[in-house]
């Protein structure tokens, strides 16, 4: 689970200011009804949702002004711009020329208006279970941002521990992985066919990594599966409790990334599981 | 089964890893992407792009948009190793184009000329003609548009270039009256108007040919009738070089995006390691072909697309050959940490011409490979503006097959 707690964290940026809160929200076009276009905005994302055509998380690695838009980049090589304005009841979106200079914006865009949503479209309930790690993720972030490890997996095994009992159930934990596949999915860019594949494919391999992860780490024989037994041995040593005294190393992040690159891959593999 | 256990193997052998010394952190698959340029004169109302792997398009990516005539759309198909990919195109008449097996990895452009379309109504008549460059510079764009309208349509060169001398085959849709825009690699542009391409199957452009009352005689401006180094342009070659420790069974050498590789270049003959042998072609007005190499044995095949046969003389065949920068251009790479928007390249001391990447970017961390512009001319200011609008120069031999870093 630490794996999955840290997949999407690896390709995070160190720093990132929010999304302003009047540009978040969910919004939907031509009108929330008959939604065929929707978008949803959270602090640091930005997920589009089509009935037809690509779906995609934008995660915005940094946000800053161009002129009376709010300018989000995500962390890739391509380092792609999205151009957002909002007001109460509307929001505009624009993705800029990709050859349009960042001092020259917001250039020869074409807007695209989309109308608050109080109630969640249809086509954005399909999504729901990947709205709801999108949100857990945001908010571990800050601790995981700073290297607190344990607190990040902490965040983590709350968001997971639906039932609060302090025990995550394979149920539990094949519903952390279908929607870490569906992030990890949308922020490719996925089309309708593709995500639905992954979705149906995570639902399949998620529920036999989860029944493995638990039979590998149960150590008192429950049927699911503590923090404690998560970590037992497996925490870098300068996170266990003192024992005597150790010269205190910080997590080595970049081996964190590791861990998750691995599982992206895996990730990754699902869909093709269900070809 | 298999992948079941190799996902499963991946993410248990991955989790004691936090336990171990830190290391880099493995490179994923690079983002893949595509751009399409509709260069038709009609509007693309469906597109479909998938894997060459896949079997199935997928669903329109336009989907309620359409992209209008000298307009181009992205294609993003995420993180994959996959490099060729099949594009359809259905045009607003109904007519349908497809490109298959384009390398994406080398060519981040896809343009649809519409030349290749199947079904639908036809929008005018197609008409093509032979321009003749007879001035002293590289023609970057030509314009062809309706006699007695403001617009002029899109860049029917694309991504090829005329160079000085050399002659291209110019094709469009429409009525036998045009008028004709060249843009030169300085900026500059020329345009005449009442040209009946029905009339002559050759519109040679120079010096005064704006101005001259029989375009149909004008040779050129300057006295020459025909055109210097044309016959030699549109034919051409190039030497293969063998130095790949093996020997070369079969040759082709296609046009990029032809649908059959064509013939054995090499007919009965084999290329053994260390010699090299004359490959004659016949260019017409193709720049950018693809280099198919077959070996002796049971060593696979390797390709090479997008190599400018307009301007390499020489290709060598060695290890690592199909990603290595050629002899007779430049990679340039960026090193910087946002992407590259603007790339110009001039002989030094010249004033600033055309952006060298026109509707492209060059992402952090990827290269391009660059003819030299001018003919005859290898030492180049070769700057490239990152996004931010800051700009890193350095003067470079466009000639030698280097790599010329900006950061």
């Amino acid at each position: 689970m630490r794996l999955v707690a840290f997949a999407l964290l690896a390709a995070l940026p160190a720093f990132a200011q929010d999304i302003p809160e009047s540009a978040r929200g969910t919004f939907a076009a031509p009108d929330c009804r008959t939604a065929t276009t929707a978008v949803h905005i959270t602090a640091r994302s930005i997920v589009r949702m089509s009935m037809e055509g690509e779906q995609r998380l934008f995660r915005a690695a940094q946000l800053r002004s161009a002129g009376d838009w709010t300018l989000a980049v995500d962390g890739g090589d391509n380092a792609h711009r999205v151009l957002l304005r909002g007001s109460g009841e509307a929001i505009e979106i624009a993705v800029p020329d990709p050859k349009t200079r960042d001092d020259r914006l917001p250039g020869n865009v074409t807007p695209e208006r989309l109308q608050r949503c109080t109630e969640a479209p249809v086509l954005v309930s399909l999504h729901a279970e990947g709205f709801a790690f999108l949100h857990a993720l945001e908010t571990m972030e800050p601790a995981c941002e700073s290297g607190e490890a344990m607190a990040c997996l902490r965040g983590f095994f709350n968001y997971a521990d639906i039932t609060g009992d302090g025990k995550l159930s394979p149920a539990e934990i094949a519903r952390a992985l279908r929607g870490a596949t569906w992030a990890v999915q949308m922020a490719e860019g996925a089309d309708g066919g593709t995500l639905a594949a992954g979705y149906a494919g995570s639902a399949l391999i998620g529920i036999a990594v989860a029944q493995i992860l638990v039979q590998a780490y149960d150590y008192d024989l429950s049927g699911s599966l503590s923090l404690e037994e998560l970590t037992r041995d497996r925490m870098p040593v300068a996170l266990m409790p003192p024992t005597r005294a150790v010269s205190a190393a910080p997590l080595p992040l970049d081996a964190l990334a590791n861990q998750l690159g691995g599982l992206k891959e895996a990730l990754e593999r699902l869909p093709a599981l269900m070809r | 089964m298999k992948h079941i256990l190799a996902a499963l193997l991946i993410v248990f052998t991955a989790l004691p890893a936090a336990a171990q010394p830190a290391r880099p952190p493995a490179r994923q698959a690079p983002e893949r992407e595509l751009t399409i340029q509709n260069e038709s004169g009609r509007t693309i109302v469906e597109l479909y792009a998938s894997s060459t792997n896949d079997s199935n398009w997928g669903p329109d990516r336009l989907g309620n948009n359409t992209l209008p005539a000298g307009r181009s759309h992205r294609v993003r198909f995420g993180r994959t190793a996959d490099c060729t990919f099949d594009v359809r195109v259905v045009y607003e008449d109904g007519g349908e184009e497809e490109a298959r097996n384009h390398d994406a990895c080398r060519q981040r452009q896809l343009a649809f000329d519409g030349s290749q379309a199947t079904g639908g109504r036809q929008a005018g008549e197609e008409h093509s003609f032979t321009l003749s460059n007879q001035h002293s510079r590289t023609v970057f764009q030509v314009f062809v548009g309706a006699a007695g309208s403001d617009e002029w349509g899109e860049d029917l060169l694309g991504a090829d270039t005329l160079t000085a001398g050399g002659t291209a085959q110019i094709t469009f849709r429409g009525a036998c009256e045009v008028k004709l825009r060249i843009v030169f690699d300085n900026d500059a542009a020329e345009e005449r108007p009442g040209i009946d391409v029905c009339e002559r199957q050759t519109v040679t452009v120079g010096p005064g040919w704006t101005t001259v009352e029989d375009l149909a005689s004008f040779g050129g401006g300057s006295g020459s009738g025909v055109a210097p180094g044309g016959a030699a342009a549109a034919s051409g070659g190039f030497t293969l070089v063998n130095r790949s420790g093996k020997g070369i069974l079969i040759l082709y050498v296609f046009p990029d995006g032809a649908s059959d590789n064509g013939p054995d270049r090499l007919g009965s003959d084999i290329v053994s390691d260390g010699s090299r042998f004359q490959v004659r072609l016949n260019r017409g007005d193709h720049c950018r072909y693809t280099v198919r190499v077959v070996y002796e044995g049971a060593d696979p095949d390797e390709e090479r697309s997008g190599i400018d046969l307009c301007s390499v003389t020489e290709l060598v065949i060695a290890q690592g050959w199909t990603d290595a920068p050629l002899t007779g251009m430049g990679r340039i790479r960026n090193s910087g940490s946002l992407p590259i928007v603007e790339l110009y390249a001039d002989p030094p001391g010249s004033p600033r011409g055309a952006d060298r990447l026109g509707s492209a970017t060059i992402a952090v961390g990827e290269s391009m490979d660059l003819s030299p512009p001018v003919d005859g001319q290898c030492r180049y200011q070769v700057t490239g503006v990152f996004r931010d609008g800051r700009e890193a120069g350095i003067e470079a031999d466009l000639c030698a097959g280097q790599e010329v870093v900006l950061q």
